[in-house]
């Protein structure tokens, strides 16, 4: 009997030792993360009364803005349906290109693991390139206009959706994959019944999540030429036509809110 | 077809000192060499991770031994092209544990899943089965006892867990097999559902002639329904024979039981 009190009280003695370490641990973190905060701010050049100080000529350039310009809206609306279809583009027709990579480089799909990694590689390389970097070259390669900006975000969504594709895939739960290989059914096969559709919601929530990313690069995709209402952005701004500019993003603003929902509604129903 | 063998008492599993190791560590099976016949009714027990699972998984080589031989009805299985492979795979069904079911599909596309084999490329490409698979799967699915339609068409992971094992076994019936693998098919099951699914693979491969190998913890289990027990241990066979003669004495040898106590770690 005293024996087990003996252990009780080491136990507790211990468990409060920890706790306090644990407490200890929070302090150092927190303490470093507001040196870190500093010392950033301080090399940044981030200066608060600066910004007070920049309030007035803000207020300028708003009272400049104001009122919107409601005559160029007749014009806004080519650009508008430009930006839109140029997402609309620039997600579905990486699908075709994305999932059959992401099969190709997904752990359990992949033929071999040099092909996985080699595949990586190539969906790394376009993901890191932004989207808006792709266009300023083929900007330079192809010329102005929408064309080179479907194949930026082309570019730079298959490389996004090609992770996301093949992280879905090595979720797929190994057990009915096995079940569907122990029918005698091959590798095409138990891949298009023994994992699409099991990963589908998946794959399928995060295309519309690259959409809804995608109307907005559209529209900022006009800052290097490539069309769309960024482009009438630009030129409005580079006018100094800043009445046009506020125009331009009012509509950008209730357009991508508008998506936002229509996305929001279709992810929740495919999960 | 592949060579054959025209004598009639060939058996429908033969092993040949079949060993598999998974990386360098101990080896899960060393050395297992069996024969099983038509028509037997197999259960093979022995403690967690002595390589049950792995020597079903060899049978149909979704697991591909290290070394020895494995002879399906005549068939050396490691001689095999890829799709002559899938073709005697296709003959062998195989039930699990967690029924491994595709969750988002329905109970009837799960059941007709077992005929994959056979099913055309576009047939394949596009989910769509033939009329002649839907009679197959519907049949299987009323053999092994679910015969509520309103059940063919809800999705898998809507089902209780016994039913779910009774559409594992439709997809298993709908290969038309020879041999059924079972990988503790009743494990998580409750114990009265665990005699209707035992009982309802013994009917099956009674009537239609099928071999049986099933993995298996409930012992009492096996005396009841098997025609044979076989024991595994340290992933060599340390008992084979009849039911009626695993004796207490033989089962504490397979768990290494000494003294009616189990030899496990000091608490």
């Amino acid at each position: 009997m005293p024996d087990i009190g003996v252990t009780t009280a080491g136990r507790i003695r211990r468990s409060l030792a920890r706790r306090q370490k644990t407490r200890l641990n929070q302090l150092l973190i927190l303490a470093s993360l507001v040196v870190a905060g500093g010392l950033c701010a301080w090399v940044t050049e981030f200066n608060f009364p600066k910004l007070v100080a920049g309030f007035p000529a803000i207020y300028k350039l708003l009272n400049r803005m104001l009122p919107p310009d409601a005559e160029i809206l007749y014009s806004l609306g080519k650009p508008t349906i430009e930006t839109l279809q140029m997402a609309l583009l620039g997600t579905t027709i990486p699908i075709f290109f994305a999932l059959p990579l992401a099969l190709l480089s997904a752990v359990n799909t992949a033929p071999s693991r040099a092909t996985s990694v080699a595949i990586r590689v190539v969906l790394n390389a376009l993901r890191t390139i932004p989207e808006l970097l792709w266009a300023l070259l083929l900007v330079s390669a192809v010329g102005l206009g929408t064309f080179p900006g479907v194949i930026a975000l082309i570019l730079h969504t298959t490389g996004g959706l090609g992770k996301f594709y093949y992280e879905a895939i090595e979720a797929v739960d190994p057990r009915s994959v096995e079940a569907i290989r122990a029918t005698g059914a091959g590798r095409l096969k138990v891949i298009w019944f023994g994992i699409i559709p099991s990963c589908l919601p998946i794959l399928m929530s995060s295309t519309l999540a690259y959409w809804d990313y995608n109307n907005r690069a559209a529209t900022i995709l006009g800052l290097v030429g490539a069309g769309g209402i960024g482009l009438a952005l630009t030129h409005a701004i580079q006018a100094f036509n800043y009445p046009a500019a506020i125009t331009c993003l009012i509509v950008i603003i209730v357009i991508l809110t508008v998506i936002d929902r229509i996305s929001a509604v279709l992810r929740a129903r495919v999960i | 077809m592949v060579t054959q063998d025209p004598a009639n008492s060939r058996p429908m599993i033969g092993l040949k000192g079949l060993t598999k190791a998974y990386g360098g560590g101990k080896p899960a099976l060393a050395g297992v060499s069996l024969q099983i016949e038509k028509g037997e009714f197999a259960v093979v027990f022995g403690p967690s991770g002595v390589g049950k699972s792995t020597l079903l998984r060899c049978l149909n080589y979704l697991v591909t031994p290290t070394s020895g031989e494995v002879v399906i009805d005549g068939q050396r299985m490691g001689a095999l092209s890829a799709r002559e492979l899938l073709k005697v795979r296709s003959n062998i069904g195989m039930i699990f544990q967690e029924f491994n079911l595709i969750n988002r599909m329905s109970t009837l596309v799960n059941v007709m899943c077992g005929r994959l084999h056979g099913l055309g490329f576009l047939r394949a490409l596009t989910y769509s089965f033939s009329r002649e698979d839907h009679e197959a799967a519907i049949t299987a699915l009323n053999r092994a006892g679910l015969d509520d339609e309103d059940l063919y068409h809800r999705r898998v992971d809507t089902l209780s867990g016994g039913q779910k094992q009774r559409v594992a076994i439709a997809r298993v019936l709908v290969q038309e097999p020879r041999i059924i693998l079972a990988d503790e098919p009743v494990a998580s099951l409750d114990v009265k559902i665990q005699h209707t699914i035992m009982q309802l693979v013994a009917d099956i491969a009674a009537k239609d002639g099928i071999t049986v190998v099933m993995s298996l913890h409930q012992l009492d289990l096996a005396k009841q329904y098997a025609t044979r027990i076989i024991g595994l241990s340290d992933g060599k066979i340390a008992f084979d024979g009849p039911p009626d003669s695993l004796s207490d004495e033989v089962v504490n040898k397979v768990f290494k039981i000494v003294d009616n106590k189990a030899v496990t770690a000091d608490a």
